[in-house]
């Protein structure tokens, strides 16, 4: 058997043979630079012009139970928001589940009603939070009640959601509803500066792309 | 460009050779690693005004911790198969066979073995800063590393059969 001085200098020689012809996209620095100023504005931008679905951002999570589509609108003139999304998939991730996991914290609204509609003239493609709750209504026009909390990370079960654009996205369908799993980074959310994941569930007959892509800015 | 923008550049264009072939040889996914390095470097990014005193260990750090998820991750998924290393053409020496066999073996070493191998014998950081890099001390570096070594002692084999191979040329 070769000694731990023998097999160090093969390791070294394979680790470097291996790797020898590895090197950068050219251009990436300028690239990374740029991401990186439009990730802030955009982080900005949620933060500021945008609080809507404001849980992910302020570590508030919304309590709204239900979840099917409700044919009735309320009477309410509605607050609509353009389809602007609330957390940022792009942040990079530095730390690992078991940190995040550590003691998450969670804020709901106690003993608020089901949102049961979406406000009058909510436009198709929009996403909005009311006193009763957060809702949206997908391109082809259903309404959906959803909640954002800050949770654990997925259970073992959860699969990867294969949208284009959010990679490392995950959901579980069960009882009726679904629960899509997104990490936070780190510095992202003052709450949370250790990052942590938010849990989004609606229910399983909504659009899972059209859902996502409503409340998520897609990575990069 | 600024002149942020500028040390920026600099940074990387030195620094991001290593850091992608560390996180190559920690997630043994040449798109992987380069997800990983992309990611660490926007925080870097991020945090630059302060982090740019010490850019690389930050970055290395943001690496190393995004390795690990994108290895869990990849862990719940259907196994991929990586592409073959290129074929080497003539007769293989038994010190290049060896070689090839560990760097193969180190995917089948636990992931933390993997990281302080990788981080002492490929980055040449020394025991402390290892430690440093893994948020651990220095004795879980030393005994990291000599379980890691047996592992790849382990999967790889007897030693023989690369003799064994090169006879065989």
């Amino acid at each position: 058997m070769p000694t731990d001085e023998e097999l160090i200098t093969a390791l070294r020689s394979g680790m470097q043979d291996t790797t020898s012809d590895l090197n950068p996209a050219p251009g990436l620095a300028a690239q990374v630079w740029q991401q990186s100023r439009k990730a802030r504005g955009r982080r900005l931008a949620a933060y500021v012009a945008v609080p809507v679905v404001a849980a992910a951002a302020t570590a508030i999570a919304l309590l709204v139970s239900g979840g099917s589509p409700a044919p009735a609108p309320v009477a309410k003139a509605p607050v609509v928001s353009s389809s602007t999304a609330v957390v940022s998939s792009s942040a990079p991730v530095t730390r690992s589940t078991s940190a995040v996991t550590a003691s998450p914290a969670a804020y709901k609204f106690a003993k608020i009603a089901p949102l049961r509609s979406c406000p009058t003239h909510s436009a198709a493609g929009s996403v909005g939070k009311s006193n009763s709750g957060a809702w949206l209504v997908t391109p082809s026009g259903q309404c959906f009640s959803f909640t954002v909390d800050w949770g654990d990370g997925p259970p073992a079960d959860a699969k990867p959601l294969n949208i284009p654009g959010y990679p490392d996205l995950s959901g579980v369908t069960a009882g009726g509803s679904q629960k899509f799993y997104l990490r936070i980074a780190p510095g992202v959310d003052s709450y949370h500066p250790k990052g942590g994941w938010v849990v989004t569930t609606i229910a399983a007959d909504a659009p899972t792309a059209d859902v996502v892509k409503l409340i998520f800015v897609p990575n990069g | 460009m600024d002149e942020v923008g500028r040390d920026f550049d600099d940074f990387v264009t030195a620094s991001s050779p290593s850091l992608l072939r560390t996180a190559y040889l920690l997630t043994g996914d040449h798109g992987h690693a380069e997800d990983a390095l992309q990611h660490a470097l926007m925080a870097t990014a991020r945090h630059w005004r302060t982090v740019h005193t010490d850019p690389v260990a930050y970055t290395r750090r943001a690496v190393v911790n995004l390795a690990k998820n994108r290895w869990r991750a990849r862990s719940r998924r259907v196994v991929e198969v990586s592409n073959p290393a290129e074929p080497s053409y003539g007769p293989p020496d038994q010190a290049v066979a060896l070689s090839q066999a560990l760097v193969g073996a180190l995917r089948q070493v636990p992931y933390q073995q993997r990281t302080v191998l990788v981080l002492r014998y490929f980055e040449d950081l020394s025991i402390e800063q290892t430690a440093e890099v893994l948020g651990c001390s220095a004795g879980t570096v030393k005994s990291q590393s000599h379980h890691g070594l047996a592992k790849l002692r382990e999967v790889i084999g007897d030693p023989a059969d690369f003799e064994e191979i090169t006879d065989a040329h």
